[in-house]
């Protein structure tokens, strides 16, 4: 084998490893910022579940607050998905289907993200539960067809 | 004449033995209707709506997998197993296509037996051996509910699997082994509240169907009741489990959990959205409140 062979052998391994490697991190590192942004759609949530549920009062600057903080989650969500992204090294219930059915996961994710911008909008209480509904409705759809169930 | 070989009479015999052990399958496997009368109900379509909504019927007899819970139970959307596609069939009642020209002791045999009008076993993708603990009652409001739909015309679709007879057979089989023929028994020591929370998540509410693991031959494993397990459509993912929910910090009491099954992820409840249970939520959704509470009671209790 010539030296030029065993060097050019040498690079194509090394861009293997390197590309393998850096494919696993990105899978692994896109889990880890979306599962993040998730919890923050969730802690908006939870704030305005609690005013649904009477627990705290209608407040139009706590909703404006919580219903931007869920909007802007979701924003960047819609981008942690990347191809590849379906496994790596922390765990995820992401369906494979959202790589196959692209178009209708984003459209999915973004009439949540409107839902949730529409919410901002709400300073009257009789507007509040069924705006609340849209953006639960929202949630639903996606992770009925996209999230594999977990116990 | 000349002597019958050796060879030719172990043939006979073999052929004797096959022939009998054909007739006897033939006869353990075959659908028979049942003969049982029926007492005399008068019907109530409105509580029948609600076993439509505790079964959650919409959720596999839709138009298409897209459409709501809120449409006629048509029942063209393909019903995906590992072993199958069925596609559920039309419950509106059609002469021709639905449930028009059945009987009321028809539609009970289908639901109880799971048994077809002209003498077929049905696949347990449809979960009679979960409606089986239905009240006679119950099931002939749920019929008169039924009846009172709007007639759809949908032919509906032979399932997509390799010999669907033999199949049937087989299921009738499985019936033998795994069709336990007593029915819910409300237990005396609890609440009635309890019992009928008892009776709606075991019988029309059909929860152990998924949430109880199967065995090795499909059969749900009583000892482990509701204790989750692989999803049975094949999904990846797991069902949750269904026991000690207060203890493992799913839910906090009776009105967290109703509030789950009332307004699922509008009120954050995320859990209750993956793996088919959003169409369900959304079926309990509108169930009477006292309902919902007596299900969350029930579930509460199961350790």
């Amino acid at each position: 084998m010539t030296r030029l062979k065993q060097c050019t052998l040498a690079v194509i391994a090394v861009a293997i490893v390197v590309t393998i490697s850096s494919a696993a991190t990105t899978g692994t590192e896109a889990i880890k910022q979306r599962r993040k942004a998730m919890d923050g759609v969730k802690n908006g949530i939870m704030t305005l579940a609690a005013i649904a549920k009477k627990e705290q009062p209608f407040d139009a600057e706590v909703v404006h607050a919580s219903a931007g903080q869920i909007a802007a989650n979701l924003e960047h969500a819609g981008g942690l998905f990347p191809e590849g992204s379906d496994q790596g090294e922390a765990q995820t219930w992401a369906k494979p289907e959202i790589w196959t059915d692209r178009a209708h996961f984003d459209e999915l994710m973004e009439n949540t993200r409107q839902a949730a911008v529409d919410m901002q909008a709400v300073t009257e209480a009789e507007a509040f539960p069924p705006a609340l509904g849209k953006i639960g409705s929202g949630c639903k759809s996606c992770h009925d067809l996209y999230r594999l169930p977990k116990n | 004449m000349k002597p019958i070989s050796r060879a030719k009479r172990i043939a006979a015999v073999l052929a004797i033995a096959a022939a009998a052990v054909a007739t006897v399958l033939i006869v353990l496997t075959a659908a028979r209707p049942s003969d049982r009368a029926l007492a005399a109900h008068d019907a109530d379509p409105a509580r029948g709506k609600l076993l439509y909504d505790v079964g959650g019927c919409i959720s596999c007899h839709k138009a298409s997998a897209g459409a709501g819970v809120t449409g006629p139970p048509t029942g063209e959307a393909a019903f995906v197993t590992p072993v199958a596609t069925f596609y559920p069939g039309n419950l509106t009642p059609d002469r021709e296509t639905g449930l028009g020209s059945w009987t009321a002791e028809q539609f009970v045999d289908a639901m109880t037996r799971g048994v077809s009008p002209d003498g077929r076993h049905y696949f347990p993708a449809f979960p009679y051996p979960s409606y089986g603990n239905m009240r006679d009652e119950d099931l002939l409001d749920l019929w008169a509910y039924l009846q009172s739909l709007e007639p759809v015309k949908s032919p509906g679709r032979a399932p997509d699997m390799p010999m669907p007879g033999l199949a049937r057979r087989a299921v009738g089989l499985w019936k033998r082994i795994a069709l336990d023929e007593t029915k819910f028994r409300p237990d005396p020591e609890r609440s009635e509240v309890w019992n009928r929370g008892a009776y709606l998540v075991n019988a029309p509410g059909h929860c152990g169907e998924c949430h109880t693991p199967r065995n090795a031959l499909m059969i749900p494993d009583q000892s482990r009741a509701f204790a989750g397990g692989p999803h049975p459509r094949g999904d990846k993912g797991e069902v949750p489990s269904l026991l000690d929910l207060e203890g493992r910090k799913r839910y906090t009491d009776v009105s967290d959990l109703t509030f789950a099954l009332q307004y699922g992820e509008t009120f954050g409840y995320d859990k209750l959205s993956s793996g088919g249970m959003a169409d369900i939520q959304m079926n309990l959704a509108k169930l009477p409140e006292d309902d919902l509470r007596a299900i969350s009671e029930y579930l509460l209790s199961l350790e």
